[in-house]
């Protein structure tokens, strides 16, 4: 026993103090544990904020949306008609629409020192806009460099120490054969394991990369075309609806933050257009006053034309259409416009033909939020994205398209500024070098909110479009 | 007499600015400072390797433990009060690394035989003659379990009780196993040195 605590001392006063340096590669190992641990703890950050903004760009997206699509009341309608109807004694107009009161209010606060003396017949509820829109789209393709594993490492050093081996034994052939496996298989030299380190290091470096920002610029041929929807008194003073959808290209920047290596955040802005068109080379447009009855159509090649209410007065024509209500300031050129005289037995005061194809474009700036996602992650690589955007329309014009050329007639009323699209996108891409790669990416984007505010039009335009373009990593 | 004393409050002040320098490093690893968290691993990283050496079967796996340890050391360095040396707090985290991993691979070693060691006696001089690096290198001949209760009892100075809980073993195992390891390590000592020529007798 006495012997057992003598040894204890002994051992403990020996080993107390006792102390190795450690091989130098041990420090840069943490150091690069500790990097590491640091940036995961960064990444979980910004993997927050970028779901918060997600969520309140939602919540913001289903408050506006919401509130766009309350049904205005129309209770009071006949009263607030009357009014400017007596107003209005010059000419017997015809309307058969009610105006809602807050359409009517904001006709009258708009406009009133102008239109509302001069009018005779009265006015849509509608509230004058210009429209735009444009298809958007955006687009990005991450390559990345390839990343040395670990394993792929210390394969590299098996084999070099494996040449080293053979060199010596069949070179040399002096050291014992027990000596030189036991020194190139099992023991690392010190050189070796700072060899590791620093590979291990810099293949870090490399995922740090991975890391960082992406630029891409895009060019996005596509289709446009839309969903529409229309309360029923708009309709009955809509005799056609366009359905077709119309060839264009956009295109855009895009800024991508890699967050992990197959994650990441995606922004930019893209331009895009939003058009439909009715009637084509052969097509005539033809407008009447709302009581028109259109069965009994002036043209024999009726089937031709684009049909569509009119309402004329000195401020000018508004026609219900596609995309909403068409303001236009003066008859098209070319256009026949018609004023029969209220003596005779109908009514319908108002004709306006035009040959032609009539088209409602909408340009679009779209500032997108959406999360990119690597499927596969190699020199040849398969993304998904999807995301929202906030789709601003920057431009609205109407045209019409005939031998007089292609003339800018007006804008759509009631377009919304400001509206939220959804896009998804399935991507291939390709990469080039350690900076550079292509992309191949169709995407869907559909905007979630009608874009006309006017609460009688329903219109959501959506977009299919190719996305190609090229990215620089940094 | 003055000179002494002199000579002590140099001394004393000396002392003081090591340990406030110390405190300082501290402070700037806990803020995540590279350079910092560097020169505490120089002050103390072959003291604790030589720990983490006693601890291990060979000396790749104490790497790894000194390693993991310093990750932690930099990670929790934020909860050291100043309370106690900063060593000691250090090195509990270097036992607490190998003890993970040990509960981790409690898996059932061979049991060496110890008969042979049985009853051995061995001379202090020997063990004064002994290195501590061949000393060391016998205890990482040990199985890990009577490894970790020889460190435990020996050199941390844990009574057989606090071994059971922490190694998850009896009390009694405890004490068998500190016999067993303690009768190996006399027996291979006493190998050694014959081995090495030397002719020693109780």
């Amino acid at each position: 026993m006495k012997e057992d605590l003598n040894m204890d001392k002994a051992i403990r006063e020996k080993l107390e103090n006792f102390s190795v340096d450690p091989p130098a590669h041990v420090w840069n190992n943490i150091r690069e544990e500790m990097v590491g641990k640091r940036r995961k703890k960064r990444m979980a950050y910004i993997g927050w904020v970028a779901a918060a903004a997600v969520v309140v760009f939602a919540f913001i997206a289903g408050w506006m949306m919401n509130e766009k699509s309350t049904p205005l009341k129309e209770t009071l309608v006949e009263k607030q008609v009357v009014q400017p109807l007596k107003e209005q004694k010059v000419q017997p107009v015809e309307n058969q629409n009610n105006i809602s009161v807050e359409d009517q209010q904001k006709t009258e606060l708009a406009s009133a020192p102008i239109k509302t003396p001069i009018l005779p017949e009265k006015i849509e509820a509608e509230s004058l806009t210009q429209v735009s829109e444009k298809g958007d789209s955006n687009e990005k393709v991450l390559n990345e460099s390839e990343v040395l594993t670990r394993n792929t490492i210390y394969q590299m050093l098996a084999a070099r120490t494996k040449v080293v081996f053979n060199k010596e034994a069949v070179g040399l052939g002096k050291r014992d054969v027990t000596e030189i496996p036991q020194e190139n298989t099992i023991t690392l030299s010190e050189s070796d394991h700072l060899l590791i380190a620093e590979n291990i290091r810099q293949s870090d470096i490399n995922k740090e990369e991975e890391k960082g920002w992406v630029v891409g610029a895009h060019v996005s041929p596509g289709y446009s075309a839309h969903s529409s929807n229309y309360s029923d008194r708009y309709a009955r003073d809509m005799n056609q609806v366009s359905d077709g959808g119309v060839r264009n290209v956009g295109g855009g920047l895009s800024v991508q933050y890699k967050s992990n290596e197959r994650l990441s955040i995606e922004s930019g802005v893209y331009y895009a257009q939003n058009s439909q068109s009715k009637g084509g080379s052969t097509g005539r447009l033809f407008a009447a006053a709302p009581s028109m009855d259109f069965a009994s159509r002036p043209i024999s090649e009726a089937d031709n034309l684009y049909t569509n209410a009119v309402r004329v007065s000195q401020q000018g024509i508004a026609m219900n259409s596609t995309a909403g209500v068409v303001n236009m300031g003066a008859p098209p050129e070319g256009a026949e416009l018609s004023m029969l005289n209220d003596a005779q037995k109908n009514i319908y005061n108002t004709t306006l033909l035009a040959d032609g194809e009539f088209s409602q474009e909408f340009d679009l700036v779209e500032i997108p939020l959406y999360l990119r996602y690597k499927l596969i992650d190699k020199k040849f690589g398969i993304d998904v994205l999807g995301g929202v955007n906030a789709g601003l329309v920057v431009g609205n014009n109407a045209y019409i398209k005939n031998d007089n050329g292609k003339q800018n007639v007006g804008e759509t009323a009631d377009i919304s500024t400001l509206n939220l699209s959804g896009t998804i996108g399935l991507g291939v891409n390709y990469a080039l070098g350690k900076h550079f790669s292509l992309g191949l990416e169709p995407r869907l984007n559909y905007y979630l909110n009608s874009i006309n505010s006017n609460p009688d039009v329903d219109y959501k335009p959506y977009r299919i479009a190719l996305f190609t373009g090229v990215y620089y990593e940094f | 007499m003055h000179t002494k004393s002199v000579i002590f409050y140099t001394l004393a002040a000396h002392l003081q600015n090591i340990l406030e320098d110390l405190k300082q490093i501290i402070k700037e690893s806990a803020k995540g400072d590279v350079r910092a968290q560097e020169k505490l691993y120089r002050m103390f990283a072959s003291k604790m390797f030589g720990v983490c050496l006693r601890y291990s079967k060979d000396t790749t796996e104490a790497e790894d433990n000194l390693q993991e340890g310093f990750v932690k050391v930099f990670s929790n360095i934020k909860s050291f009060r100043y309370e106690g040396s900063f060593e000691g707090w250090m090195r509990r985290i270097m036992v607490n690394v190998s003890l993970e991993k040990f509960r981790k691979q409690q898996i059932m070693y061979p049991v060496e035989d110890v008969s042979i060691y049985e009853g051995q006696h061995l001379s202090n001089d020997i063990l004064s003659d002994i290195s501590a690096r061949e000393l060391i290198e016998l205890i990482q001949e040990l199985t890990p379990r009577y490894r970790m209760v020889f460190n435990l009892y020996i050199m941390e100075g844990l009574s057989h009780d606090e071994i059971s809980k922490e190694l998850g073993i009896s009390v009694g195992t405890s004490k068998s196993n500190l016999a067993r390891a303690r009768n190996i390590l006399k027996g291979k000592v006493k190998e050694l040195y014959k081995e090495s020529g030397q002719n020693y007798t109780a």
